[in-house]
């Protein structure tokens, strides 16, 4: 099944014209059926780390951070033998706020949140660092680390979910994506009720390139 | 798919209020012209790209209008429009990056509205539904289906000035292609996925 979809994704990078006129990169070569083992750097380009909580009981209020970083040690192979370490500045809150048009109240919204809430001054880094991974499926499995928020540190888990594998056209490295959801109490990390709901969801889309 | 499979979740987590409560709070809405909130609101879409991930972007301007009737979900009307040149992605070193998909992809300058006009709305459960409508995008017209989420409540909300307020969740699955949307079918999927949050409050 996997080896299907890369041949197909390797298919269409090849037939791909836009790429072609992307400054005639080199045809991609197929896919391998598996990425190869080692370090991967994060391509930020084509990553985002979203965050919902429910606000007032009536909507999953929706914003991201735009500051993150994420070392990946992949091995494919044996993937429970593969560690992630996640960093995240807290002071990149980004809601939108400032681009949405006829509010009467303009205001800085991503320094009220990254300032009360993430009191990003006293702590500006928010880290995951993998500890264990469970494969669940094929293409599935739960990342348990530790999360350092606020200043405390306890174990949470992710669903993770392996997208695909594909050399970069451009560069020819290889590369890797996936997606992970999770969530959290944020009373576990000693954030006060609120306006919002204790359960905080996460969903991290990543690409990485092979170092 | 997955967020499919977390609605029943996000129905569980949002019972701070218990299901009762949440019933009253439903049947105790005066039917009529909601508006939305904006500052709560988020319109997100997401595509695979190269089969390696899935990128996730943003609409920051639209707007939306909700006839809404509580007591009779099925008899509802949403309506919504969306500025195709506000789409913010963040990229993080090239800065003409959100016009390039707003104004040369989604030729948001040529079509400077994308149009949301319910035709139907099928309740699926005691919170759930699914909302059909007509989406107008890039002048082609074709319906596109929303599997919404009704949050919660609250009469006469403080945080609205006293307004009665409502919130829902919604999702939906569109293929851009239907829309003539084809460049970079190479690496940019043709299915693309909608992800709504919104709070609406009474007005008039």
């Amino acid at each position: 099944m996997r080896k299907v979809l890369f041949a197909a994704a390797a298919a269409s990078l090849l037939a791909g014209p836009a790429l072609a006129q992307q400054g005639g990169a080199p045809a991609a070569p197929a896919a391998p059926a598996q990425a190869p083992a080692g370090a991967y750097v994060l391509d930020t380009a084509h990553t985002s780390a979203t965050w919902k909580v429910l606000h007032r009981g009536l909507s999953w209020y929706t914003a991201r951070f735009t500051g993150i970083s994420i070392d990946l040690d992949f091995n494919p192979a044996d993937v429970t033998k593969s560690k992630v370490t996640a960093t995240i500045d807290a002071k990149s809150v980004e809601t939108d706020y400032a681009k949405t048009s006829g509010l009467p109240t303009p205001k800085d919204f991503n320094a009220e949140i990254a300032n009360q809430f993430l009191k990003a001054a006293d702590h500006p880094k928010i880290t995951f660092v993998s500890k264990s991974v469970a494969k669940t499926g094929d293409k599935t499995g739960k990342m348990t680390g530790d999360l350092t928020f606020l200043g405390v540190t306890k174990p949470v888990t992710l669903d993770v979910t392996y997208v695909g594998n594909a050399p970069d056209p451009r560069t020819q490295k290889h590369k890797v994506g996936f997606s992970a959801v999770g969530s959290f109490k944020r009373s576990d990390f000693g954030m006060g009720a609120g306006p919002v709901g204790d359960e905080a969801k996460i969903e991290i889309n990543a690409e990485f390139t092979q170092k | 798919m997955r967020v499919i499979a977390l609605a029943p979740l996000l129905l569980l987590a949002s019972c701070s209020l218990t299901g009762k409560q949440t019933e009253q709070a439903l049947q105790s809405l005066p039917s009529g012209a909601y508006q939305l909130e904006k500052p709560h609101a988020s319109l997100l879409f997401r595509v695979k790209h190269m089969g390696l991930s899935n990128y996730t972007a943003r609409f920051t301007d639209f707007d939306a209008t909700l006839d809404f009737d509580p007591k009779n979900p099925a008899a509802s009307h949403v309506k919504a429009v969306i500025n195709p040149l506000s789409v913010h992605a963040e990229h993080p070193t090239d800065k003409d990056w959100d016009r390039r998909i707003g104004e040369d992809l989604m030729e948001g300058k040529e079509y400077p509205q994308i149009v949301f006009d319910s035709k139907k709305v099928e309740v699926t459960g005691d919170y759930t539904g699914k909302v059909t409508g007509d989406l107008t995008f890039m002048g082609v017209t074709e319906p596109v289906t929303l599997d919404v989420t009704f949050n919660g409540a609250a009469n006469g909300a403080a945080l609205y000035q006293g307004r009665d307020a409502v919130g829902f969740s919604a999702h939906g699955t569109l293929t851009r292609s239907d829309f003539g949307l084809t460049r970079y079918g190479s690496i940019v999927a043709d299915e693309v996925e909608i992800i709504l949050e919104v709070e609406f409050t009474r007005r008039g």
